[in-house]
């Protein structure tokens, strides 16, 4: 109806035309502008960002880097020197996380939304009282990665890292960066 | 002898048959694909739990949850949140899956509604 409206006002017509004739002419201009949307595919993911996937990779990278690099094990005493290793790799996910939560994620159809309440294996009712999972999957495992650097760097300024706590910190970072990555390129279809 | 008016030419009526096969071939196409990458990508996410899971007993034996107060239970809540994030990126990647299928089976009957009518229907969204 905006669209109907804003062509109305807007018509480069002369006051001699009649109300009918600038009527007519906005309802061909809103058909127009609507054809598109009848043509366009169903979207029910967002659109895949390389600027997303590279800032990713390029994340990845640094932390095995840095894993690799403490994989022996560390003291607290010199992890002044780790420091700016731990700050660029958790710098380098929230900017990733903030690309992922700014991007504009698609509505359902109400054609869509309908069949996917219908073939739901449990019902609305039962789900409302949990908690609700993020509509983009890699939001989720974004906010793991970070919580997982943020506490190695944590332990490894207050303690010290042994082999095996780097161990079990790699596992964490490996579990929630292949979630991230698998589906931000599933994306690319 | 008077000519006869020429008939228009008939539009392409497919088969019922030509189109189950046209929406089974669209269909299969994306769903080896994605089946492939899916299986894959479960497989290898259960491994790494249970990894972590194991890893997770023999750091408590190991004792090197001792001297740092809540990691062990911040170890455990990452297990949880980790396997809640597996579940809903399948999710996520069946959705993608959804998606490519509906876009798919519509574009294959609506492609043979246009050739049999002359006509560009409008397609559902």
């Amino acid at each position: 109806m905006r669209v109907a409206f804003s062509a109305f006002l807007l018509l480069p017509v002369s006051r001699t035309l009649e109300f009918s004739n600038r009527f007519v002419i906005a309802a061909l201009v809103l058909i127009v502008a609507a054809l598109p949307l009848s043509g366009c595919a169903v979207k029910l993911a967002p659109e895949y960002d390389k600027a997303i996937f590279d800032g990713l990779a390029k994340a990845n990278e640094e932390a095995m880097t840095l894993f690799s690099s403490v994989a022996s094990g560390v003291k607290k005493d010199n992890f002044s020197r780790r420091q700016a290793s731990y700050d660029g790799v958790i710098g380098k996910l929230d900017a990733v996380r903030v690309q992922i939560g700014s991007r504009v994620a698609p509505e359902s159809p109400a054609l869509m939304a309908e069949i996917l309440k219908r073939t739901a294996a449990v019902p609305a009712s039962e789900t409302s009282a949990q908690p609700a999972l993020p509509a983009v999957p890699s939001l989720g495992s974004l906010d793991r990665l970070i919580q997982t650097m943020t506490s190695m760097r944590n332990v490894d300024s207050q303690h010290g890292l042994s082999p095996m706590l780097v161990m079990g910190y790699k596992l964490r970072f490996e579990i929630s960066m292949e979630q991230a990555l698998t589906y931000e390129k599933a994306l690319n279809r | 002898m008077p000519t006869l008016p020429t008939l228009p030419t008939l539009p392409t009526l497919p088969t019922i048959d030509e189109l189950i096969k046209d929406i089974n071939d669209a269909a299969s196409k994306i769903l080896n694909k994605d089946v492939t990458t899916i299986t894959g990508f479960a497989k290898s996410q259960q491994i790494k739990l249970a990894k972590f899971a194991v890893w997770i007993a023999e750091a408590e034996i190991a004792g090197e949850f001792k001297n740092i107060p809540g990691l062990r239970d911040e170890f455990l809540q990452s297990l949880q949140d980790m396997i809640r994030d597996f579940i809903n990126t399948l999710r996520g990647l069946a959705m993608v899956t959804i998606e490519k299928l509906w876009n798919a089976i519509v574009n294959v009957i609506w492609s043979a509604l246009d050739k049999a009518t002359g006509l560009a229907l409008p397609r559902p969204i």
